[in-house]
């Protein structure tokens, strides 16, 4: 099987976030960055479906700046082929730009499947997938948790989280599929890994080489970040358990009327 | 013309379908277009007609096809690609469902527009189309605009204010003449509800939401019961879910779900950064936790300290009586 995995690198869950003064982004100082976690799951599939599937290559792609490099060698740690670094550049913040570049660079590889995290932990757009899949005119399913290739049939088995439960479908391949944590359990990258993934090359490419026009392609602006209106601490409720069970649910129906 | 999809479940309006509608009206006093309700699959009742006129849609865009009757995004995608090129569409609008969010993305691609995904708010600036989203899980806001073609965007639900209705006020019902694609390249097998009625966080109005606290897995229990009194649903930290102690649907914050109820009672949940970023845009937070330092309580509006194996039992008593003689919604 040809697979590709769509990832990024984001700052760590745990990161504090700051914004710039000129709201034009976040501080970066003082940042860990990370494979986006919802990303890693998406790799450890493609990486178990590899395994699985003798002859198979996976190429991990991005979008990003010089330090996205990182992520990519951790996909190459855990067994990833090859790896494609695309650089970002002003209109990076525009979804339909990125999901330009990333479809004109999957076009090329001649994929059986197109993995990618549900979203990315930063812009939480969950976008990528669906948008690649209409570029590259395959079917997309968001949130699976389980995948089973079939194939003699050219198909896959899908289960995938919806509100109610669960749906389990069947699709066609070629296919994008989104991952959702419960997946499976994403492995750690062992030493001999990491230190094969630092002598592997990282394929370059700048926008323009693949879209000459690139700059025009913006369908949006991000115009500003702002800071979350603080919630402030409220009151904390002093008495018998008795006492402070029945003041709470008093403010509850009267004062909150949320009861 | 501003498109909104109108979403139902079990044959009741979704609250986000209404909730889209109060947005679209208030960003329409700046834009004054026409607002359409998409209601796909099967013909729409009188009674669907008057809700959503009064909602305030001008118009209800009713294609009627046996392969629009189940969710397919494919068909979903091509019959937006449909009206579009029929109509002049400015914004198209989906609520942050499953089905919402997936289709989201692959419209806006499909009609090479702008795309915002799980927005909280829409507004007119500066002669521009814009939208207010969280990022980075909740901790930042940002605002993006329209630059080209129209803007498809997700909402999140129980976000913004509802508008009353309009009394009187009735949409034009027009069919629509679909011509599916039909290639069937995914297919449904099976729907496999979940047993448990506690688990859909989405729309729920209250969540009763369990930590590390609880002690043990055997503990739920009493949120899942406290949950069933008030017609809630139950919320987890990562970190009991990491452990297995509940599944992964349930897990509220940064790798599981971002929620907005009107109440939302912490029980045992210190307040990891990752979890207070899916659960501080509550209209109510209580915490309750044995430790006064656990960081929850600067965020929570009111704040128990002590023994949640003393206090949950005595709210269950108490809300039991305040539900008790109220329907449940």
């Amino acid at each position: 099987m040809k697979i590709a995995v769509l990832v990024k690198q984001v700052p760590d869950t745990a990161a504090q976030i700051q914004i710039k003064p000129d709201w034009s982004g976040i501080v970066e100082e003082g940042i860990k960055y990370i494979l986006s976690p919802y990303d890693e799951y998406a790799v450890e599939e493609a990486v178990r479906l590899k395994e699985k599937f003798e002859g198979s290559e996976v190429t991990a792609v991005t979008v990003g700046p010089e330090r996205a490099k990182e992520v990519l060698r951790t996909c190459l740690a855990v067994g990833v082929d090859r790896a494609v670094l695309i650089h970002d550049q002003e209109n990076s913040f525009d979804p339909y730009s990125t999901a330009e570049l990333l479809a004109k660079k999957l076009e090329s590889l001649n994929l059986d499947l197109v993995l990618c995290g549900k979203q990315a932990a930063d812009d939480d757009m969950a976008y990528m997938g669906g948008a690649a899949a209409q570029k590259l005119n395959f079917p997309f399913i968001s949130l699976v948790v389980q995948i089973e290739i079939l194939k003699e049939t050219g198909k896959a088995k899908i289960r995938r989280q919806i509100e109610e439960g669960e749906e389990i479908l069947e699709v066609t391949l070629p296919c994008v599929l989104s991952a959702q944590k419960g997946l499976n359990e994403p492995r750690y990258p062992s030493l001999p890994g990491m230190m094969k993934a630092k002598k592997k090359e990282i394929e370059e490419i700048k926008p323009a080489d693949l879209i000459p026009d690139f700059a025009s392609l913006a369908k949006t602006r991000q115009e500003r970040l702002q800071p979350v209106p603080p919630r402030s601490a409220g009151r904390i409720l002093k008495g018998s358990p008795e006492e402070m069970v029945k003041e709470l649910v008093k403010l509850l129906r009267d004062e909150e009327k949320v009861v | 013309m501003i498109l909104l999809l109108a979403e139902k479940k079990e044959g009741k309006f979704l609250r986000l379908t209404q909730e889209l509608l109060s947005e679209a009206r208030r960003i329409n006093d700046s834009l004054k277009e026409e607002i359409a309700v998409l209601f796909v699959g099967f013909q729409a009742a009188q009674e669907d007609v008057v809700q959503l006129g009064e909602w305030g849609a001008d118009k209800i865009i009713n294609p009627v096809h046996p392969l629009l009757e189940k969710y397919d995004s494919e068909n979903y995608v091509q019959l937006f690609h449909e009206i579009a090129s029929m109509n002049s569409i400015s914004i198209i609008l989906l609520g942050s469902t499953v089905y919402g969010k997936e289709l989201a993305g692959m419209i806006s691609a499909k009609l090479k527009g702008g795309y915002a995904g799980d927005c909280v708010r829409l507004f007119y600036e500066k002669g521009k189309i814009s939208a207010l989203r969280p990022v980075y899980s909740g901790k930042v806001h940002a605002v993006v605009s329209a630059v080209s073609g129209p803007f498809t965007a997700s909402f999140r639900a129980n976000m913004c204010k509802v508008e009353g209705p309009i009394p009187g006020k009735r949409a034009e019902v027009v069919p629509f003449d679909f011509h599916p694609i039909n290639n069937g390249k995914i297919k449904i097998l099976e729907v496999v509800k979940s047993q448990d009625q506690l688990a859909d966080l989405s729309e729920a109005r209250i969540i009763i939401s369990g930590g590390r606290g609880l002690k043990g897995p055997e503990n739920f229990r009493l949120l899942e019961e406290l949950a069933k009194v008030t017609g809630g649903a139950v919320g987890a930290s990562r970190m009991v879910v990491d452990s297995g102690w509940i599944e992964h649907q349930h897990q509220v914050g940064q790798t599981g779900k971002t929620v907005s109820p009107d109440l939302y009672i912490a029980c045992g949940i210190s307040g990891a950064i990752q979890h207070l970023a899916g659960m501080s845009s509550a209209k109510c937070i209580v915490a309750i936790n044995n430790d006064p330092e656990a960081p929850i309580f600067k965020i929570a509006t009111y704040g128990i300290v002590g023994d949640l194996f003393v206090i949950l039992p005595l709210l269950i008593k108490e809300m039991r009586q305040v539900f008790s003689g109220k329907a449940v919604v």
